[in-house]
């Protein structure tokens, strides 16, 4: 029945509000009995309607009621007291409850924004997007966070590199701290026949060893589709292509 | 109905109202209801300006208890104690005690005013942060299209050829980064 979303205020209508009091206590009631029934609870309902004089209406009938609410005065003040709530109580929790929900929403937001803020900043080292690093407009707060995300990413991608490097058995000496100040070109895609070469010997030769000057190391990049890549030893490895440059 | 936009239930089913066998399931089923039913009677209190106690027990002898204005004073006045029947009487026309249990009713009206608006207010920001979220989604998705993402692929997929290249992107970011935190005059957080 969700047509629209009915404000939670008194209704100003006369006529209305019977009717939305009958109606909505019949629901009331079909619930308690359902609750009961489902659960092998006892229960009860009184409720009084805005009128003063109202008689009560009870659910399930006097006698019942009266008796759910003999056993419940029985109860020990504290056990009575215990799980009681008014109005104020459940409006209190709804409002603790939304409060975390848009905590977390927000987190989640600002996680996929950092995302995207930070794809555009590396489209932007590729050398698209006009220039500019890609990080002019951002706030501090969004610096923050990009570079947040791009350590993590490093972190897990030194590590993946020490394991496969360690799979290779060959010697993972090649620093992960490496040199930001390698040359322009190498961050395009440059294919070095020497470094093929030594990937694939990879077992016998320590093609990343600490012999290879380090700007020989960094010739690895390789270009998917054009120049004849086919029969890397390393393909198999699920060889991710490039987009082409 | 609202879409579902999370969570891992198993959604809306045709339940048949008799006893639950399964312990686990009656005692969640208990939870999640005995909360709906006391939803729903303080809407009814709200919109229409009604009194209600609702008291349920529980299987393990528990009284939940839910009343508006207060389940005692529900109480009071259905089932008196006999030596409360003569104030149970004066919990009629309010023209009796006049002005002091109106500005009560009123004041906790106003409170309950107040918090309703909280309720609304945090239900508005949660929705709006949600949208930005499938803002930013679309915008994702719109870029994973044009191939921007290809570094998102699990990192499993980069072969030990494009890991060092991405390395030497992420540190040269991060550089930028510096560069232009650094720039920044100081702002206030």
């Amino acid at each position: 029945m969700a047509r629209n979303k009915v404000k939670l205020q008194r209704i100003a209508n006369d006529a209305q509000r019977r009717a939305t009091f009958r109606k909505r206590l019949k629901g009331l009631s079909k619930k308690a009995s359902e609750l009961a029934t489902l659960c092998s609870v006892d229960a009860c309902l009184v409720v009084y309607g805005e009128g003063e004089a109202e008689a009560a209406e009870v659910w399930p009938s006097a006698p019942e009621a009266r008796g759910v609410l003999e056993r419940f005065k029985a109860m020990p003040q504290l056990d009575r007291y215990k799980k009681m709530t008014d109005l104020e109580g459940l409006l209190r929790q709804r409002v603790e409850k939304l409060q975390e929900q848009l905590h977390r929403a927000r987190i989640d937001a600002d996680q996929s924004e950092t995302k995207l803020l930070l794809a555009e900043a590396l489209q932007a080292l590729r050398g698209g997007g006009g220039g500019g690093c890609g990080l002019e407009r951002l706030t501090i707060e969004q610096l923050t966070s990009v570079g947040w995300m791009a350590g993590a990413r490093l972190r897990t991608v030194s590590d993946r590199l020490e394991t496969l490097r360690g799979q290779a058995a060959l010697v993972p000496s090649v620093p992960t701290t490496t040199t930001t100040q390698a040359p322009d070109h190498l961050l395009g895609m440059v294919v070095s026949p020497h470094a093929i070469t030594g990937y694939t010997a990879m077992a016998e030769d320590g093609g990343l060893g600490g012999t290879a000057a380090p700007s020989g190391d960094m010739d690895m990049v390789v270009q998917a589709s054009s120049s004849g890549t086919a029969g890397f030893s390393w393909a198999s490895q699920g060889f991710f292509s490039f987009p082409s440059m | 109905m609202v879409r579902p936009h999370g969570g891992t239930s198993m959604g809306r089913q045709r339940i048949e109202i008799r006893h639950i066998e399964t312990k686990g399931q009656r005692q969640v089923t208990f939870s999640k209801r005995r909360s709906g039913l006391f939803k729903k009677a303080s809407e009814l209190s709200m919109l229409t300006g009604a009194s209600i106690a609702v008291v349920v027990m529980s299987e393990a002898r528990n009284a939940f208890c839910f009343g508006d204005p207060s389940v005692d004073a529900i109480l009071r006045r259905y089932a008196p104690v006999p030596g409360e029947a003569a104030a149970a009487a004066s919990v009629g026309p309010s023209h009796v005690h006049g002005a002091a249990r109106d500005d009560d009713d009123d004041r906790d009206r106003h409170h309950h005013e107040e918090l309703r608006k909280a309720v609304e207010d945090a239900r508005s920001q949660v929705a709006a942060e949600k949208s930005r979220l499938s803002e930013v989604a679309k915008k994702i998705e719109a870029a994973k299209a044009d191939r921007q993402f290809w570094w998102e692929a699990d990192v499993e997929a980069l072969g030990e050829a494009e890991l060092p290249e991405f390395t030497r992107a992420l540190e040269k970011l991060m550089a930028n980064v510096r560069r232009h935190a650094d720039d920044q005059p100081q702002q206030q957080q």
